[in-house]
């Protein structure tokens, strides 16, 4: 209902649990977070994290496409060099946005689902990643 | 939220063209693409493949495949993929259409993505004739003149800064021979 509120939040949580996740972003890293949200290329990445998350969402019954979509977000991830890592670091951030967006709607099967999805993306991601440094993409 | 120009009034936005009324017209025809996503993702690219059959070694494994062969085409995971980022991208773009400035920063950074993928900045103009021709597909009568010119006063303004944005990353690219270690994200 507010993807780019809550989106933001993901990506501030992010910086607040690892600062280094911010230096990754040459276009805004010195800009306070404070004023990321009138920036346009912060408010750029918050809506492609959104959009890749519900693509995510709305093809979790196509097994192969899902597996595509997590590899090609890893993929995309190679030419800022982001460290695997940060994306154990971006899921923390996701499932704390959840837990403030829904409340006691944050069940145990709520919780479990998302980690799930989440450890799945991470791992293909990873490889994805992994593999674009390999074939030594730009 | 949005821009301050009066386009109550139905006064264009003096950085997209587009008017209040406009903006309404693609977005309740975008749903009418997206309340069937599969069948209009490929019925988009299908036009493409056709018409320009030399984007279709752009992709993955799509120079094997016969797309007049019944299924064929639809199996192939790489491409379905796509289409599937293609279409939320699209709506990102969509949703953004009120904020200009969000807008061209969404589609600077989709054409600087497709460095990667030997896509030339011409090729952005193929899909725009691509879309239209999808659309009328998609939507028959409804494709009235009204939001035919709605559509193609924003895929004016979305070419411009898809190919904008392709064009400096080539031009980066050749700059730094290729060595650059960051991105501008």
């Amino acid at each position: 209902r507010d993807m780019m509120g809550n989106g933001a939040n993901i990506l501030l949580k992010m910086f607040e649990i690892n600062p280094d996740t911010k230096k990754v972003f040459a276009k805004f890293r010195n800009i306070p977070d404070n004023q990321l949200q009138s920036t346009p290329r912060f408010r750029a990445h918050v809506t492609r994290v959104m959009a890749s998350i519900s693509t995510v969402v709305n093809s979790l019954d196509d097994q192969e496409v899902l597996l595509d979509l997590f590899k090609d977000i890893g993929k995309k991830h190679y030419p800022a060099r982001v460290p695997t890592e940060y994306f154990d670091v971006i899921a923390g951030a996701i499932l704390c946005m959840l837990q403030r967006c829904l409340g006691t709607g944050y069940t145990a099967e709520v919780d479990s689902a998302w980690t799930k999805l989440y450890g799945s993306l991470g791992r293909h991601a990873k490889d994805g990643l992994r593999e674009a440094a390999a074939m030594g993409t730009p | 939220m949005g821009s301050l120009s009066a386009k109550e009034d139905g006064t264009p936005d003096d950085v997209t063209g587009l008017t209040a009324n406009q903006i309404l017209h693609i977005r309740e025809t975008w749903q009418v693409v997206l309340s069937n996503k599969r069948a209009n993702g490929f019925a988009i690219f299908r036009i493409l493949f056709t018409d320009y059959p030399f984007t279709k070694k752009l992709f993955r494994s799509m120079d094997q495949v016969d797309i007049d062969v019944p299924e064929q085409f639809e199996k192939n995971i790489a491409l379905r993929a796509h289409i599937t980022r293609f279409l939320h991208s699209f709506d990102t773009y969509v949703s953004s259409l009120d904020e200009p400035a969000d807008l061209q920063q969404l589609l600077y950074d989709t054409g600087k993505s497709h460095l990667r993928h030997s896509v030339k900045p011409e090729y952005f103009d193929a899909l725009g004739n691509v879309l239209m021709k999808g659309l009328t597909a998609v939507l028959g009568k409804d494709f009235t003149e009204e939001v035919q010119g709605a559509w193609g006063t924003a895929w004016g303004f979305f070419v411009i800064h898809l190919k904008q944005g392709l064009e400096d990353a080539v031009r980066h690219g050749a700059e730094t021979n290729g060595t650059a270690a960051g991105t501008d994200e």
